[in-house]
């Protein structure tokens, strides 16, 4: 007999893991990633013949309400169809209750790989607008992330910008989601002042720390809303200014966007991701965002910047001129 | 290999460890016996490398160092607050070959040592070479829990040919043990035709011969443990389970 080699060890260490579908549809053929609640496999679709990313309620995860957040998440997955949210195929209960999704396997780099590796000012914001689109679609149905970080942005090869892992995800109670299996652990009133069904009483945190807002750190629930993302994109935003700047300062209307984002107070934020996204294609654009007052100086710069081509034109047409009075007064 | 010993061991909760401390001369005995079915391999591997001895002496000082843990009740003495059992067999081990000469091995060398076929423990010593140095507990861990996952197997493999369930322990072993190393693991109808078996059935038996493998090598792991805690963070840290 031959021992078993390491990489049967490894595998039968965490053989429990390894989910087997029913029906042989779907053969798991390597892990992608995983978190405190699941796991996510690279998957073989044997009826479509192509790769699918599931997603598993973690075995040590059983027992609470994972599965149930897992189930939500696809429904809320399914129900935002946008270029910029992964799109679900399938959801279903494996033989030891567990349940699983099939999603798309996104193939690319995350957010922080891509910051990691050096990226440019103007790649990072717009690659924040694209996440900005996603988000405000999701606010617009009534979702809000509650859980944005750059490992949670996937940049796909042909410049796609997907914003994944909506696990913890809120669903406000108007949403309307069909089949929507309502809150989680209710409160007592079940909607809050707000009309906002929390699937999580207040106390409860949930969220990666360092991009969670003031409310959402503190566990008020009941608090959260479309400007939590908000505060969460303008940290994103932060920190690609830092990784692309590397230490030089950042342009006074982009800090204002990134203060105006992170506020404390969730009043002074953004409304939304939508008004967030137009401040930074106005920042791009070189038009003056919302969040930021002028100086003199600064608005003659833009000007000059914005309109440097046609400056120079007319330069060069006064100066030509000029010349041409100066010879004929000469002559 | 490790010697066998007899009938096997009843697994109750901590009863291996707790065993090799019985007041009753018996139990003591067949506890070490089990302890050293496990550990004969890590133990032999451990000597052969970090101790760099030749196959023929680290057959002797593995077996002497069993001997010698009957003889010396070596196994009673832990004290579970100290160490992980694990741990305290290793420092024995360790204090056990810094203290005998190999002068001293060889003189005792004889007719009564046990055939034992060594290639597999031998295979296990050959990954180690060319490498400069390896960490004691690292090596030892490794080898302890590719021993312990061994036994777990074996005895799954066991009770599948006796209940007549060989189809499932055989895809299991197909599929998780034998292409762990491939590139490609055969598809689930490649394993349907194989065994001649509906791809439904296939998953099903998959299914079923993880779990019985995996409550094998909880037991195996909880057995084998000096302490209620050791036996949860092992867990935990080998297998990813939460023992509750």
């Amino acid at each position: 007999m031959t021992p078993l080699s390491d990489a049967a060890i490894a595998r039968l260490r965490l053989m429990d893991d390894q989910p087997v579908f029913p029906g042989g549809r779907y053969e798991v053929r390597g892990e992608v990633g995983r978190g405190g609640m699941g796991v996510v496999y690279r998957v073989f679709d044997n009826s479509l013949g192509r790769d699918v990313a599931m997603k598993v309620v973690a075995p040590g995860a059983m027992g609470n309400d994972a599965a149930a957040r897992l189930r939500r998440e696809a429904q809320a997955l399914a129900r935002l169809e946008h270029p910029g949210i992964v799109p679900v195929h399938d959801v279903g209960q494996l033989a030891d209750e567990r349940v699983y999704y099939a999603m798309k396997l996104v193939r690319g780099d995350r957010l922080d790989e891509r910051m990691a590796r050096g990226i440019s000012l103007g790649e990072g914001v717009r690659l924040v607008i694209r996440v900005c689109d996603a988000v405000a679609f999701a606010h617009a149905q009534g979702v809000i992330h509650r859980d944005l970080k750059p490992q949670n942005v996937m940049i796909a090869p042909f410049g796609e910008v997907l914003v994944m892992d909506w696990g913890v995800a809120k669903m406000r109670a108007d949403a309307g989601f069909a089949g929507n299996p309502g809150p989680l652990e209710p409160r007592a009133d079940g909607k809050s002042p707000g009309g906002v069904r929390p699937t999580t009483q207040d106390g409860v945190v949930l969220g990666t720390p360092g991009y969670m807002a003031p409310e959402q750190a503190a566990g008020t629930t009941s608090a959260i809303d479309e400007r939590t993302d908000v505060f969460a994109l303008g940290v994103i935003l932060r920190e690609i200014a830092t990784a692309a700047l590397a230490g030089a300062r950042t342009p006074a209307p982009l800090a204002s966007i990134i203060s105006k984002a992170t506020a404390p107070e969730s009043l002074h934020r953004y409304s939304g991701a939508d008004a967030l996204g137009r401040d930074l294609s106005a920042f791009l654009d070189r038009l003056p965002p919302e969040a930021h007052r002028e100086t003199l100086p600064e608005r003659l710069t833009r000007l000059v910047k914005r309109h440097r081509v046609a400056i120079a034109l007319v330069l060069a047409y006064v100066l030509v001129r000029a010349v041409m009075l100066i010879a004929l007064s000469r002559e | 290999m490790p010697p066998e010993t007899g009938a096997p061991f009843p697994v109750t909760r901590l009863s291996i460890v707790q065993g090799a401390s019985s007041d009753d001369a018996a139990l003591r005995e067949r506890a070490t016996g089990e302890i050293a079915r496990v550990y004969w391999t890590p133990v032999y591997t451990y000597v052969r490398v970090q101790w760099r001895l030749d196959v023929e002496d680290a057959c002797d000082a593995t077996q002497e160092f069993f001997m010698r843990a009957l003889t010396r009740d070596l196994f009673a003495r832990y004290d579970a607050s100290k160490a992980r059992f694990r741990t305290y067999v290793r420092l024995c081990l360790d204090s056990f070959m810094a203290n005998e000469a190999k002068a001293q091995r060889r003189a005792k060398r004889g007719g009564n040592r046990p055939h034992l076929p060594l290639h597999e423990a031998e295979e296990l010593v050959g990954q180690y070479a060319g490498q400069d140095a390896v960490d004691n507990d690292d090596m030892f861990d490794r080898e302890w829990i590719r021993a312990l996952i061994s036994s777990a197997l074996g005895a799954l493999r066991a009770h599948c040919a006796a209940s007549g369930k060989d189809t499932p322990f055989a895809i299991m072993h197909l599929y998780d043990i034998e292409s762990a190393d491939a590139e490609v693991r055969p598809t689930y109808s490649e394993l349907a035709q194989r065994f001649d078996v509906p791809v439904t059935q296939v998953t099903n038996y998959l299914a079923w011969a993880r779990r019985q493998l995996r409550e094998r090598v909880l037991e195996t792991l909880r057995a084998h443990s000096g302490s209620d805690r050791e036996f949860r963070e092992d867990a935990k840290h080998y297998l990813g389970v939460d023992v509750l």
